[in-house]
Order: C-alpha cells, then sequence, then structure tokens
C-alpha cells in the first residue's frame, strides 16, 4: 500500500497471525506486492475482540500529548497525512475529517486546562493551538459555548470510522482474494513457522500482530482495558472530536456519521473483557452529560469494553529476527499511528527479504532486531 | 535517617504511588529515583478477584520494594473489609493503606467510616495506614483503636495545593508525639514536602506530584532530596524566628556603625 513497487515479494509465502487493523492493513499491502499471503485469526470477518472495533478512530496526537511522549506524536502527525492516501485505495467507504478539535473543562477544573496550556506552550508552536473565547467557541461550536467560557482548538487535529475503515479492509481484502482463515485458533507462533487448530505450517514468514493475543509470546506486553459507549443522539449539533479534561478522568466525544458519537474512554491497568462496569458507566454518561445536556435522550447503542496490548513503556514495536516479524503494543493510539507503523512494518518485510539494511530514517527506532544466542 | 513503619525500618521517607504515570515504564524509574522503599497500589477496579492486574502488579513488584496495597475506590467499612482481605491474599501483606472516601468530588475522607473501618481491621490483624483528614480528634482517636501510623492529608488529593492548614498539622504533630505521622495527599512541590518534614512528620506519600510532572523522573529525584533536607533540618533543630535582624558578623569596622541605626 504504501511500500512502492521496486521490491517484489512474487516468491514470499507470508503468514499473518491476527487480522485487526495492522493484520489487515498488512495483509493488503503486501498482496499487492505480490507476496503468497495467508491472514489468520481466531474471531469473523467484523473483527470481534479486536481492539479496533472497540475505539473512536480519534487522530488527535496534540491531544493526546500530555500522556504520550514525543515520538508519538511525531507518528500521529505523520500518520494524518497518510491516511487520505490509503483511504483513497479502498472501494468502500471510510469517514475521515480533519476539522481540528476541542479541548475544554469545567469552571472548577480549569487548573487542568491550564496544565495542558502550559504542556502546549512548553513543547509546541504557536501555531499547532489556539485559545478561543467564547465567542469564538461558539462559532465553531455553538452548543459548548453556553456551557464553557474558553477552550483549546487544535486545527489540524482529525478523525476516522473506525468501524467504517475496518468492513472496507473487509470487502478489499475478499475482493482482492487475500486468503483469510477465520476461526483459526493460533496456538504458537515461531520463526519460519507457527500452529494452528493443531496443525503446524511453515511459512517464508511469520507476522504476528495478534494484539493481546501475544500476551504469551511477547515479554512485556500487557492488556490495558478501555471502556466505551457508541450513542445515537440526534439533538447533539457537535461536529468535531471534544475532549474533556478532568483531575481524575480524560472523556473524549467522537461525532460520528449520521448523528451517532462514540463516548470514551476509561483506561484501566486490568486484563478484563467483562462487561463495562457500572462505575465507569456513570462516569462516561455524565461527564458526556455535562458537557451537552443534549445527550440526556440520547439512545445507547452499545456498551463497548476491551483491552489495548501495551509494552511497559505503552510505544508500539516492530520485533523483526529471521523468519519471524512481531509487531505490536499499538496501545490506545492503533488508528492514530497505524500508517507510520504499516510503513515501517513492510520495511522490516523488505529487509527480510533482501538481506539488506536501511534502517537509519524516520521512525527507524520502531524496529528492534531480535537476536538469539546460539 | 531511619522511619520505622510497624516494625519495619525503611531507609527513605518518601513513600510513592503507582498511578497516573505516562507508562509502566516511567512509573518504574521514576519509584526508583524517588529512592523510597514503599509503594503504594490499588487494586479496587482492576477485578482483582478474577487477578485481571496482574500483569501490570507484577512490574512494580518486580522493583522489590515493599507494597502497600490501598482501598482507595471504596465508600464504606465493608467495601474496605472486603477489599483488603483480597489485596492481603493476593499480596501476602498485611499493611492496608486504608481510604475510605465521603465525598467523591475532592476525595474527602469519610471521618466516621474510617475510624469503624480502621477498628475492624486492626482487630482482623491488618496494619493500618488510614488517610485522613487534618482533624487533630480524628488522628487521636485513630491512634487509640491502634493505628500506629496516621496520615492526614496536606490538602484534598492531586490538588497540589501543599500544606493547607499548618496550624492543625503542627497541633497534631504536637500532640501526638508517639505516633508515626506522615502527610498523604496534598503534595505539590518538593519545598511542600520539604515543609512537612521540617514541621517534624515522620514522612510524605504522594504520588500526582510526581506522575503528573513534565518529567516524573527528575521530578521523583528532587522529591527525594527535599524529604531529606525537611529531615534533616527538623533533626539538626531549626533556628527560632526572631523579629529583628542579627548581623552574623560584627559591624565594628564600619565607620560610624552606631550612627546607621
Amino acid at each position: 500500500m504504501l511500500c512502492k513497487s521496486e521490491c517484489n515479494l512474487s516468491a514470499a509465502n507470508i503468514a499473518i497471525m491476527g487480522s485487526g487493523l495492522m493484520g489487515r492493513l498488512l495483509a493488503l499491502s503486501l498482496k499487492r506486492l505480490g507476496a503468497r499471503v495467508k491472514l489468520y485469526d481466531q474471531s469473523d470477518q467484523k473483527g470481534r475482540g479486536s481492539a479496533a472495533r472497540a475505539a473512536a478512530g480519534l487522530l488527535t496526537p496534540l491531544s493526546e500529548s500530555l500522556v504520550a511522549d514525543k515520538s508519538i506524536i511525531a507518528m500521529g502527525v505523520k500518520s494524518l497525512r497518510l491516511w487520505p492516501e490509503i483511504l483513497a485505495q479502498l472501494q468502500g467507504y471510510t469517514f475521515f475529517q480533519q476539522q481540528g478539535s476541542l479541548v475544554i473543562a469545567h469552571q472548577q477544573d480549569r487548573a487542568q486546562l491550564a496544565h495542558f496550556e502550559q504542556h502546549l506552550t512548553r513543547h509546541y508552536s504557536e501555531n499547532d493551538y489556539q485559545k478561543l473565547t467564547r465567542q469564538q467557541l461558539a462559532v465553531l461550536e455553538p452548543s459548548l459555548a453556553k456551557r464553557f467560557s474558553c477552550a483549546l482548538f487544535l486545527p489540524e487535529e482529525g478523525q476516522i470510522g473506525n468501524r467504517k475503515l475496518m468492513s472496507a479492509l473487509t470487502k478489499q481484502l475478499i475482493i482482492e482474494q487475500v486468503d483469510w482463515q477465520l476461526s483459526a485458533k493460533i496456538t504458537q507462533v515461531a520463526p519460519y513457522y507457527f500452529v494452528v487448530n493443531g496443525e503446524k505450517k511453515q511459512a517464508d514468514l511469520v507476522i504476528d500482530c495478534r494484539g493481546t493475543g501475544a500476551i504469551n509470546s511477547l515479554e512485556g506486553l500487557r492488556a490495558v482495558r478501555g471502556e466505551l459507549f457508541q450513542l445515537f443522539a440526534p439533538e447533539v449539533t457537535l461536529t468535531r472530536p471534544v475532549r474533556l479534561m478532568h483531575p481524575r478522568y480524560q472523556l473524549y466525544i467522537a461525532p460520528k456519521p449520521k448523528k451517532h458519537f462514540v463516548v470514551g474512554a476509561t483506561e484501566i491497568e486490568a486484563h478484563d473483557n467483562s462487561e463495562m462496569t457500572v462505575r465507569s458507566a456513570l462516569e462516561l454518561l455524565s461527564a458526556a452529560y455535562s458537557v451537552d445536556s443534549a445527550f440526556a435522550e440520547a439512545r445507547i447503542l452499545e456498551q463497548v469494553s476491551a483491552c489495548r496490548p501495551a509494552l511497559m513503556n505503552n510505544h508500539p514495536a516492530i520485533f523483526k529476527q529471521q523468519g519471524l516479524i512481531q509487531i505490536n503494543g499499538l496501545y490506545r493510539h492503533g488508528f492514530l499511528i497505524a500508517p507510520v507503523v504499516l510503513a515501517k512494518a513492510l520495511q522490516a518485510v523488505k529487509q527480510s527479504f533482501e538481506r539488506v539494511n536501511h534502517n537509519n530514517d524516520e521512525f527507524s527506532y520502531l524496529i528492534k532486531e531480535v537476536y538469539h544466542n546460539a | 535517617m531511619a522511619l520505622t513503619i510497624y516494625g519495619q525500618q525503611l531507609s527513605s521517607r518518601l513513600l510513592i504511588g503507582s498511578a497516573l504515570y505516562p507508562s509502566p515504564d516511567v512509573m518504574s524509574k521514576a519509584i526508583l529515583a524517588s529512592g523510597s522503599d514503599v509503594v503504594t497500589l490499588s487494586l479496587k477496579r482492576q477485578n482483582p478477584s478474577a487477578q485481571a492486574g496482574a500483569e501490570f502488579w507484577q512490574q512494580i513488584q518486580r522493583l522489590g520494594l515493599t507494597l502497600l496495597p490501598n482501598t482507595a475506590g471504596c465508600k464504606n467499612a465493608e467495601e474496605a473489609y472486603t477489599l483488603a482481605q483480597m489485596s492481603r491474599e493476593i499480596f501476602q501483606t498485611d499493611w492496608i493503606k486504608l481510604e475510605v472516601i465521603g465525598d467523591d468530588y475532592n476525595l474527602q475522607p469519610d471521618a466516621i467510616e474510617l475510624l469503624k473501618s480502621a477498628e475492624q481491621l486492626v482487630n482482623a490483624g491488618f496494619k493500618v495506614l488510614p488517610y485522613c483528614t487534618d482533624d487533630l480528634v480524628l488522628c487521636q482517636r485513630l491512634y487509640d483503636v491502634g493505628c500506629e501510623v496516621i496520615m492526614p492529608w496536606a490538602s484534598p488529593i492531586g490538588t497540589g495545593k501543599g500544606l493547607m492548614n499548618p496550624y492543625n498539622l503542627e497541633t497534631i504533630r504536637l500532640r501526638l508525639p508517639e505516633a508515626t505521622l506522615i502527610i498523604d495527599a496534598g503534595i505539590g512541590k518538593p519545598s511542600d514536602a520539604c515543609l512537612a518534614m521540617e514541621m517534624g512528620f515522620d514522612g510524605v506519600l504522594l504520588n500526582s506530584a510526581v506522575a503528573l510532572a513534565d518529567n516524573p523522573i527528575v521530578m521523583a529525584k528532587a522529591f527525594a532530596q527535599a524529604v531529606n533536607a525537611g529531615a534533616e533540618a527538623y533533626m539538626a533543630g531549626i533556628m527560632p524566628e526572631r523579629q529583628t535582624a542579627q548581623p552574623s558578623t560584627p559591624t565594628l569596622d564600619t565607620p560610624f556603625w552606631h550612627q546607621t541605626e
């Protein structure tokens, strides 16, 4: 997809474990580069159980910058430019917009907003954000100006329809006849082979994109629980992502087409896929209601809870050794940074077959060579 | 300079929390940089009965420090009791940092439930470190029911407002000379921690002030130095304040020195 045609993988048998966001993007890209790709997933085409379904598709790198470090922000900024190129190569419709995002706080939590503003002033250019008065806010989002007297506007930020994209990728995988094995229980992943539904299979290269499914095969990988709501709120007029700063939790509201909204998300250090707790539901919904009372009559379409795969530094990584590439740790930043991770993963695949190393370009820190003592 | 808590000698008077860091890696490095021997951790929201937080807890356990599980998120004595039992089982420790919250917004402890809960837990063999407000009588009562360590707040959790009511804190120190007193919550700057130690408190417990700093690792070090400075200053005996200036060197060699007054 993003790899230009100079590399030819036509002789390569590549097996991809996991058809979440990364698995799908990689499968399509490698297929187009001529590889014989087989994609395996324990779930179905809808990606149930994948962290990608339980996301909001926020492309808001700067809004993440209080908790994510500069390398994630840089990947996010670059990915915002790469997404339209990727989407143009898919036949299915995917929602994408780049109309900026807003960060707000209630009067009693203004210190949180001041903290964020101090952080932006310290680390970013004054062109990256604008401080809005109530009047300026009213121009962008009239409903917010009723309750909030100021806001921070991050004009470059955007969002993507995460579930629409997963569906578009499904459609594309089918159109391009990618060999996709579903309900595949993967019990072992190793260089040049893997075990699926009890059967050992060989490949020239195995790529592990299983996310939390790889917890037992990747040291330091953990699951972080996140919970969110899908709402239908015809009375809400918000048009761009809004983040509410609060001393204990951060809430975001991501508007989707046809008056659908995603309200999230909790962040709990637990490997726990069980349903949303009452406490989380109360926190999320009362925070959403406090931003815009028009949420009162919204219909709850779905409560979602899922685990995001994270490494101990909360950064993504591509672990590369002969015959095996493991891509993991996209954490809560999957859609935010996927295009950059995809480009680097394709580079790692190319290196595996060409046996050449040109690893000193942008984001090269993503690729980590794994050596085993003989 | 050692601090003794429930018979265990600790080399640092700074106790540190494990929440709100940008990543577990930064958390581990900041905790190590703080020099703390004791690290607090919460388990209420992590589905403890299914041990769902194990991957994260192991990262903390690998630091090899003394764990102080807390009951954050509990609103009454029954909830705190159940969670304390669970944490004793999971972490094999009878230490418990008791938090019973009465007000959801500023996380102010519920004094009545706290006292009830502290007594229950002490009777069940726990070594209880209660987080409380800076109310002398409440601290006294907690001490009376068997808490050897009392942890009054400097100001509400996460506010970073520092020592909001120094008079109350000084009174508690003065009136409970035998209790181990640790300032818990509300510390914003290293100077706040230093001030608490200069007052004669035995230690400082904090989390947000380090975890939410731009650079938590460097801030952890700054707090370690501040706590140490305050503790040494207290032990060294701080000279009393005076109303008039008193030169430390004679001014006899200054011409007409006596006419300038």
